[in-house]
This record gives C-alpha cells, structure tokens and sequence, in this order.
C-alpha cells in the first residue's frame, strides 16, 4: 500500500497509519519513553512496558547521564508512568518519536508491505492530498452557528446552505456545525486552532516539525519551533527536559539598559517622496543567529566571539537553534516560488524562533541569546546606514531589518551591504512612499504605503478591528492611488478620494448590516447609538456618526492632501 | 551600604530583623518605593522576579541624584518560577528581591533559599499578603509591612513585627523624594 501520512492512532501493541484516500493500514510497534531514575526494573513492573534499554545522553551543559528507554505496549502507560516519574525528551512527541522510528514522517509518501514502512517521497506534494477549509457564516461574519457555509477543497471555492454540505478530504479545517457534515481523515476544528496559519500552513508546520498535525492542532506556535529544534537536540542525544531554569547574569544599571533594547527604528521623514528603494534584509534574526551560532548553549560557552554587551560566544559546535533554522530559511526560499502560503507558515516560525530565544518558557534559548540577536540586528541596520551616508544616499525611513533609501545606484549600495554585512538583501523600488504622522504630529514609524510594481503596499493602514465598511473604503482608495505614477499625480487625485469618501459617506447611510461590523478579539460588534453591542444578538442599528467621523478620521491619515 | 528605607523612622522599627516583606495592592506606590529603596541601599543586589521588566534605571537613577548615593545596582532577573530559586541561590549577601512570589507557586524553595545565606533581604510584593503568598515565607520575615495610598500621600502599616504591635505610620508623597523630616510622628513611638 503506497500514501501520504495523513494521521497516527495509537493502539495496543501496534500503530495504525492513515494514509490520504481514507487508506489505513496497521503496523506493530512500541512505543518510546525516557525516564531518568535508579531503579528501572521497578518502572518495568509495568505490565505495559515491553523492555528498556539504559542510553547514553547528555544535559546542554555537557554532563553525561544514563537514561532509561522504555518500550510500552500502550500508550495509555505513559501518562500512568508520567506522573510517577520524571519523563525526559517529551518533545519531540512520543508519537512523533514512533513515526520516525517506524519511518512513516507525517506528510511523506510511503510503502507499507508486510508491516515493513519505506518512505518513497520526501518531499510534500499537496497535489496528492485532498485538503479542505470550511467556513459557516451568519449575517455579520464566520460564525458557528451560521447556516451558509462558505468551502474551499484544493482551490475550489463552494458556498451555499449547510444542509447542501457534503465533502470529503483527507485534511479539513471547519467550524461549528460544518465539522459534522464532513467527512474527514483529519478534521482540525477553527474554533480550538490557536496557531495563525491556515490549514496548508498546518501541513507544512507538520512536515517540518515531523508532529501529527492533529498534534499541532491545539498548539501555539511555538509547540511547531520548539519540536523543529527538539529534533536537533534528540539526534545529537541531548536531553530535552520539560523546563530549564536559568540564571541570567549579574549586571549593573547601565549594561542592562545597553542591551535590554529591541531593534533600531528610525523616526520617518514626513511626507510623500518620488523614487524610493526600500532595501530589506531577508530573515534577519534567523539569519543573525545562524551567522553568529546564537543558541543557549554557546553563550559565553568560550570566547570566540567577544561582543561589546558583555556576552560572548562559542563556535566550537554549531548551536541547536542554528541548526533548526538554517534548513528552515532554505526551505522557505524554496517555498517561495512553489507555494506562497506554506512560504508564511515557514516565515511565521522564523519570526518566532528570534522571540522565542527570549521567551521564559523556551528549552533552547534565553536572555542573553535574545539580546545578542537584538544587538546584532542594531548594529547590521547601523552599518547599513553608514553606507548609505558615505554613498550619498538618503535615508528617509528605517525599521529594525529595513531601509526606504533615495538616491543613485541604489544597486550598488544593496551590493555593498550585503558583502560588509554578509546577509541578503532584496530591494523594493517604488514610484512613491508616503510616511504619515500620529494626530500629535509627530512620525509615525510603523504606518506608511507606496506604489510598488504589484500595486500600492500598506502598513499599519488596515487594521483587523476596522468596521468593514472602512476595510472596503481603504482597499478602494488603494486601487484609486494605484493610478498616480508619482506624488503630484497622486496630489491631484484629490477629487476622486472626494468622491469616493462621498460615496462611502452615503453607504453610511444605506450600507448592509454586515457593513457596520467591527472584530475586536474574534468577536463581532456594532457601534450603535448607545455604544458597541455583540453582534451575535442580532442587528440592532447603528450610529451614523460614528461611522462617519472614523471615516473622514481615515481618509485624513491615509490622503492629507484632502 | 545596608539596606535602607531612607525613612529613618521605618528603618529604625525594621533594623533587626534578616527578612523584610513590603507588600501592596498598588502598583504604582511599591514601584515608587522600591525604586526608592534601591536608590538608597546602593551599592546593593536587585532581583527582579517578572517576564516584563519592573526596574526604571531612569527613576533609580533619579533617586540617586536626589540622595546624592552612586553606588552600584547589580541586577539579576528571574522569568519563570523555576528561575526565582536558581537565582535566589547564586545571590549572596544583602539584597532588594522584587516579588519573589508572582507566580504564586513554590513558595518553599523560594523561602528557603531566601533564608539560605542568613543575610538581609528586603522583599516587595505585589500582593495582599494577609490573603495570599506563602505562609512559611510569613513566618520568615521579621516583619511584615503593607503600603497603602492615603489621601495626601501614603502609609506604612506595620502588619507583623516581632517588637512593635500593629502600627501606621503616614508619609506624604513627596517624602519619598526626600522633600521632608520625619516630623512629629518621632514622638509617638
């Protein structure tokens, strides 16, 4: 039998794998656990464990110890035996442990005969899999108790009334009723998903994590990152332990305020500019820590390094957080031409693996890595605008791992950069770039929008908790100043913003009630003339004014010409 | 320099005794104070127990000025409650522990390291420590003492004390920016 790993459901004594088609097919296997203790004949007495075996593994400060494998029958016996005893190396999951040792990897394409697995394919082909999204929907919204659904299965978009609802597909993210009227290998239900990717981004989050994506399911980011670098750490026989105490550093007022900072935002040049490059460096912290092997244990492990902010680093075995994501930033390169979408599921965990360096509850990282990297991404962005300088260039705006220039041979300076610094660069050219001010006047460094060859790009302009009605008026203005090929042109489209507020003024006035919803939280509002109400009651009018001042509020942020 | 309060009046009542616990309900008053006591005490130890900061080197800094000390502040900070007692145990001598007890969970490796050395510790909590915190770090401290906003300032209520019965001692607020005596209240006690 030949498939694609879709699922794993532990039995007695034996695995049963479902491949994509509804296939399934089952192997004999144990499954592992490690527990560091004296006396392991007495953890034996279990009737669940089949055998142990004593191992060889190390703790991340070096310091060798003798754990315990022990194979059970069921695996029902490892919560029994989890909270009797101290269970080590529970990431990666001890399902996912038994898959790769069974060689059945979630999301590869195997070939089961006489209970022997082989991987055929590596690589994930989604073509091969059905994958579904379905979303029921009520007046104001995606809801769960909406009687429309809202489908799309391989790219094919389907909508109607929930009770018209029949579908099948190997993988199907869905909410509230729609969960029932699906047949699935794998339904992730919208409402428990906690990570922000979609249903492919789960996929992929489950081909390189090697985790049941069922196991993903629930999970925060972080579960897919930490699981990524677990695996670094298993191979190499580190232990993994469910918490790691630290203890950060002595330091005097003035160190800690040097290096507790994040990265170098400039405050922005006013106004609208012709003819600006915006240079970006490409995954910077992950490209940061793979460059400078920042990981827990290579702080101040040696002095190979010495940096300014007091902490040192070692080069004499590569990092495990490197590792884990320097074949992460080559396959989201890789996945940029095959698939956009799983290329942000990848990108959405590099973002997090800088964070996570610094989060309390990261196995690989801690503070003083989190602030390498912070210092690194300041002094990278420092050297980048001291080329500019010698080169002539102006800087109008720059933001932790990106720089708006303007000037002559632009290329040249991106070229120079990237040999001084040693990280990739891609730059962005566009015809003009508007950089507005806060309502006191002062720069606003995280909202700007300007015309690149894919159309006007807007950051920090449409906002998740906008009414809709305001989301459909800024994607309009958009497209309009998408026509200006330069600041005096887009100066003198003041008369179609005009009439397109006016328009908008009016549907104020006439809009649908869907119009005049705003989420805030993953729940849907109404302002209406005594203050904002739950939409899910029911629509219950709506304040004219309101609508209208957040209108003419926007139109003057995003167009000051008016 | 030994820990102080800079009220000579408090630190008169406190002198004797290894663990101080200051605790309050508001925020913004123990931040101020402790800030203050730092300033004060230093050169001087500050744990900093917390995943979002809660030392201003600015307003430390500032208290220094006021007070005309320039001693050093060396910080340690503590994220999860597993790190409060790996930390508590590298720490030796006199410090300043900022709310040791957040995560509201294994108060007794806490206390114990807290009482490991012998030395002084002065311990600020974010908590009502008559309803929460842990019972053992209450029998710990020598003294125990809650901050309060009053209308033109603040006071000190002196909840346990192994010399003094229940007490209050009322400051206004610009006392804590060194703007003033301890006044009569001297003669009371």
């Amino acid at each position: 039998m030949e498939g694609y790993v879709v699922d794993i459901l532990p039995g007695a004594g034996s695995a049963t794998l479902i491949l994509n088609g509804f296939k399934t097919v089952e192997v004999k296997t144990t499954f592992p656990i490690y527990i560091e203790t004296r006396d392991p004949d007495r953890v034996a007495q279990h009737p669940d464990v089949v055998y142990y075996e004593g191992e060889q593994w190390r703790y991340l400060d070096g310091r060798e110890v003798t754990l315990h494998r022990f194979e059970l029958r069921d695996l029902r016996a490892y919560y029994h035996l989890s909270k009797r005893y101290r269970v080590l190396n529970e990431l990666p999951t001890v399902l996912s442990q038994t898959l790769f040792r069974l060689g059945a990897l979630p999301f590869r394409k195997v070939s089961i005969r006489r209970g022997e697995v082989e991987i055929v394919k590596d690589e994930l082909d989604l073509s091969e899999l059905s994958i579904a999204s379905v979303v029921t929907e009520d007046w104001f919204g995606p809801s769960p108790t909406g009687h429309k659904f809202r489908a799309n299965l391989n790219g094919r978009e389907m909508t109607g009334d929930l009770d018209d609802l029949s579908l099948r597909a190997d993988v199907a993210e869905c909410m509230g009723r729609a969960c029932h009227k699906i047949r699935a290998s794998v339904k992730l239900n919208m409402e428990e998903k906690r990570a922000p990717v979609s249903v492919k981004g789960l996929i992929e989050w489950s081909y390189v994590s090697r985790t049941p994506v069922r196991e993903l399911m629930r999970a925060t980011i972080g579960k897919a990152l930490t699981t990524n670098e677990a695996w670094v750490a298993f191979k190499r026989r580190v232990i993994i332990p469910d918490v790691v105490p630290r203890v950060e550093k002595e330091r005097n007022l003035e160190q800690l305020r040097s290096v507790d900072k994040g990265g170098l935002v400039l405050f922005p040049k006013l106004g609208c500019f012709n003819d600006v490059v915006q240079v970006d460096f490409s995954s910077l912290y992950p490209s940061i820590i793979i460059k400078y092997n920042i990981s827990a244990e290579t702080v101040d492990a040696c002095h190979d390094v010495v940096t300014e902010i007091g902490h040192d680093l070692c080069y004499k075995e590569k990092g495990i957080v490197p590792e884990a994501l320097e074949w992460l930033v080559n396959r989201k390169e890789y996945l940029k031409s095959v698939d956009p979408e799983r290329a942000e599921a990848v990108k959405w965990i590099l973002v997090a693996s800088f964070g996570y360096l610094g989060y309390r509850n990261s196995k690989f990282g801690k503070i003083e890595a989190y602030e390498l990297v912070t210092h690194f991404a300041r002094k990278t962005l420092r050297n980048a605008l001291e080329i500019a300088s010698e080169r002539g260039l102006e800087v109008i705006h720059g933001i932790v791992d990106s720089l708006m220039v303007k000037g002559r041979d632009v290329d040249d300076f991106v070229r120079e950069v990237q040999e001084r610094t040693g990280f990739k660069l891609k730059a962005e050219p566009m015809s003009w770039v508007v950089l507005t001010s806060r309502r006191d006047g002062n720069p606003y460094p995280m909202r700007y929008f300007g015309r690149t060859s894919d159309g006007v790009k807007m950051k920090g302009v449409i906002r998740d908790n906008m009414p809709n009605l305001v989301k459909d008026f800024l994607e309009d203005l958009r497209k309009l100043m998408s026509s200006a090929s330069d600041c005096e042109e887009l100066m003198t489209l003041r008369a179609e913003v005009m009439r397109l507020l006016r328009g908008y003024l009016e549907r104020v006035v006439s809009g649908e009630p869907r119009d005049y919803v705003v989420w805030v939280k993953g729940i849907p509002y109404v302002r209406g003339v005594r203050g904002f109400y739950d939409a899910r009651n029911g629509f219950l009018g709506r304040d004219l004014e309101y609508y209208r001042q957040y209108l003419s509020r926007t139109v003057r942020v995003v167009y000051p010409w008016l | 320099m030994a820990l102080t309060t800079g009220f000579p009046l408090l630190d008169s009542l406190i002198s004797e005794d290894k663990i101080v616990e200051f605790y309050s309900l508001d925020r913004e008053l123990l931040t101020l104070f402790y800030h203050r006591v730092i300033a004060v005490s230093s050169p001087v130890q500050v744990v900093l127990v917390g995943e979002r900061g809660g030392l201003d080197p600015n307003m430390v800094e500032r208290f220094q000025r006021i007070y005309g000390v320039t001693g050093e502040i060396r910080v340690r900070r503590a994220f999860k409650v597993e790190d409060v007692s790996q930390v508590l145990k590298v720490v030796r001598g006199e410090a300043v522990i900022v709310d040791p007890y957040q995560h509201r969970k294994c108060y007794s490796n806490i206390v114990k390291y807290l009482r490991l050395d012998g030395s002084r510790k002065y311990i600020f909590s974010f908590m009502d420590r008559e309803r929460e915190g842990s019972l053992f770090g209450a029998h710990s401290a020598g003294s125990i003492l809650k901050l309060s906003r009053t209308k033109g300032g603040f006071k000190v209520e002196i909840i346990k004390s192994v010399t003094l019965g229940r007490l209050e001692i009322p400051f206004a607020t610009w006392e804590i920016f060194g703007r003033s005596e301890s006044g009569l209240i001297r003669w009371i006690i």
